[in-house]
């Protein structure tokens, strides 16, 4: 099948990396206000905090499901109006988004915590919350209708129960799909799931913003908060797992086959993703309690498939496999290295006893950033590399290192503040009470900023590099 | 102590990835058979897999009861607290007082916070004078969270908000005050 052609994947190519230009500045700009080397308001702080991880998580989001679009077509039948109808909303919730932000202050964190966004106390006005949660209606309905499309194009082409590998366990079944549709069927289904909850919870803060007498459970509006974005941000990284699950065997001349083992890791996965979001509320102590040791004991099994299935079957093509280190397979590489290191700080701050002395420090954020600046987004620039097809190889590769080495530098500083307990979503650290914790809260952001500038310089060049490959393509073709 | 504790094992851990990865990097200039070299890792992925599902169970065995839910009765003192925007309400119930703003509290007694919210969510972080965060709990509107705490030392501690709540967050404490106990 040429459908891999249908899906358009230039609007992406060129928007994605620019939209990542500007959130990578407004993260030089927080971490230098933290280190006092400039001074932003407080509002200004929080309105950029704001954009910048309802950015991030957004733009991998749909990065991501462009590239399952893209990939997928290449064994299913899917519309290619999708593509289109992703992108177009992904452009509405960022004007959306940035309106509400930089214009209306609109500061209540990326995961938009009940009841704050509908109480600022002055700093953000009523129709910058309507903005808001407007665009991320746009932006929640796409997301909505990409995964529903790629799951009916899953069925209709192999069946449900091929679509999950069930074959592979009872031995029955006439259609062998490759390796990407078993792992995203396993993945788009909670996707879908938990969408429908963000949907619900969007509604609901929707009716609250027209009739603020409304009041809803905070515990209750928190739990719902973290089944969708807990499961949206991890199904973005499963989907990086997907794209290199599918290319990198182009590199390598390995074939990676679906087998029972990719069957069950994937399956387990559907569980994995729904009943590991309770480790966000182990801090609120009236949470049922075996949510809690729910919550720690899946995050703790959520190593078991991504390391023995996934980790392992990327060993087997990469070790002693001859292979030519281009842009596209190192970025799959360190991405892959990035996803292991941050989701092991991640599984150590699952750790209830843990989770009682990082939780809300910088410890968060260091985890985070490492699996998505040193993990999911090289994979998702390999993509995009790969698909824009740039003959600067070198170059990217020069570009990559600085970023590489900018983002190592960058999320030790955030590590080292998290192990020594500094809060995380501080605008100022010169406020704190205890003078140690202050001087060192502010020292470490002054030499983060410094390798902050070099993952700029590196993914501006990355992004050059990409942009005259495309260009050079299209030339070629004319 | 669990913070340093754990951050050890993460550089332990990260470094272990890191060297396996620079080590798989490396090999992958030369050349054998698929084959072979998958039966390779299925091998060592049968030994990996035994292994990690007992370090899973182990640690989970061994830390979860460790968790800080597990603390019930009633403190010896007893402090309502109530976070707001941007500020805490204090309202010492038994064996505790306020005085210039400060919480006093007796060192070597099980207190027991009981801590909300009057209108955002806020966070009840207590850290020593050192700059060593203790403990912590939530304080949610509507919900009444309980945490134990046992200052074994007289001395100064701050209350830090760990739950981002606006416009100055960053500017919201409380001061602690441990005395030596009867």
């Amino acid at each position: 099948m040429s459908g891999a052609n249908r899906i358009n994947m230039v609007p992406y190519i060129v928007v994605l990396p620019l939209v990542f230009i500007v959130l990578l500045f407004l993260g030089f700009f927080m971490r230098a206000n933290q280190g006092e080397l400039m001074e932003i308001s407080p509002d200004l702080f929080y309105a950029m905090m704001t954009l910048h991880g309802l950015g991030m998580a957004g733009t991998a989001a749909v990065g991501g499901l462009a590239a399952l679009l893209y990939l997928n077509a290449r064994y299913v039948n899917i519309n290619p109006k999708v593509g289109g109808i992703l992108f177009i909303s992904y452009l509405i919730t960022v004007v959306g988004l940035i309106t509400a932000t930089l214009i209306g202050k609109f500061g209540p964190g990326w995961y938009v915590l009940y009841p704050l966004p509908f109480i600022s106390k002055g700093i953000w006005p009523s129709w910058s919350i309507g903005i808001a949660v407007i665009s991320l209606v746009f932006l929640g309905v796409a997301i909505l209708i990409v995964q529903l499309e790629l799951f009916r194009a899953f069925v209709s082409r192999y069946g449900l129960s091929n679509s999950l590998g069930w074959q592979f366990l009872t031995g029955r079944g006439e259609y062998v799909p490759p390796i990407v549709i078993i792992t995203m069927a396993g993945v788009v289904l909670p996707g879908i799931l938990t969408t429908l909850v963000g949907a619900a919870l969007l509604m609901l803060y929707f009716i609250k913003w027209l009739n603020p007498g409304l009041s809803l459970d905070p515990l209750v509006i928190k739990n719902m908060i973290f089944i969708w974005g807990h499961t949206l941000v991890n199904i973005t990284m499963y989907m990086g797992i997907a794209v290199f699950y599918e290319l990198m065997p182009e590199f390598t001349g390995r074939p990676w086959k679906s087998n029972k083992y990719v069957t069950l890791a994937w399956n387990a996965t559907f569980f994995i993703v729904l009943l590991a979001v309770f480790h966000h509320l182990y801090m609120d102590f009236v949470q049922p309690l075996p949510l809690h040791i729910t919550g720690q004991t899946f995050s703790y099994f959520a190593t078991i498939p991504s390391t023995v299935v996934t980790v392992m079957g990327f060993i087997a093509q990469v070790y002693k496999s001859g292979i030519k280190w281009s842009f596209v397979p190192l970025s799959f590489f360190i991405g892959v290295t990035g996803w292991l290191v941050g989701g092991y700080a991640a599984v150590i701050d699952s750790t209830i006893v843990v989770n009682n002395q990082f939780h809300n420090t910088l410890w968060v954020p260091a985890h985070f950033h490492t699996y998505f600046l040193l993990g999911y987004y090289p994979i998702l620039w390999g993509f995009l590399y790969y698909v824009a097809g740039s003959a600067r190889e070198t170059l990217a590769k020069f570009g990559f290192a600085s970023y590489v080495m900018g983002a190592a530098g960058f999320l030790a500083m955030f590590y080292v503040a998290g192990a020594l307990g500094v809060p995380r979503r501080y605008a100022e650290y010169s406020t704190f009470p205890i003078e140690s914790l202050s001087n060192i809260a502010q020292a470490l952001p002054k030499v983060a900023v410094i390798f902050v500038l070099y993952v700029i310089f590196g993914f501006i060049i990355m992004t050059f590099s990409i942009f005259t490959g495309m260009g050079q393509r299209a030339s070629t073709r004319a | 102590m669990a913070s340093l504790y754990g951050a050890v094992i993460f550089v332990i851990g990260a470094t272990a990835i890191m060297l396996i990865a620079l080590f798989i990097f490396f090999q992958s200039s030369e050349t054998e058979e698929a084959e072979s070299v998958t039966k390779k890792v299925y091998a060592v992925r049968k030994i990996y897999f035994f292994v990690l599902v007992t370090v899973v169970l182990g640690t989970l065995g061994f830390t979860l009861p460790k968790a800080p839910y597990f603390k019930d009765g009633e403190g010896d003192v007893i402090v309502k607290v109530k976070g707001w925007m941007w500020y805490w309400e204090v309202e010492p119930v038994k064996g505790a007082k306020m005085e210039g703003g400060e919480l006093v509290l007796p060192a070597g007694k099980k207190v027991e916070f009981r801590v909300t919210a009057g209108d955002v969510n806020h966070g009840f972080g207590i850290y020593n004078s050192d700059g060593v965060l203790l403990t912590q709990v939530q304080a949610m509107p509507d919900y009444t969270n309980k945490l134990f705490y046992v200052f074994e030392k007289p001395g100064t501690y701050e209350v830090f908000c760990l739950e981002y709540c606006g416009y100055a967050h960053h500017n919201m404490f409380l001061k602690i005050k441990v005395v030596q106990g009867e």
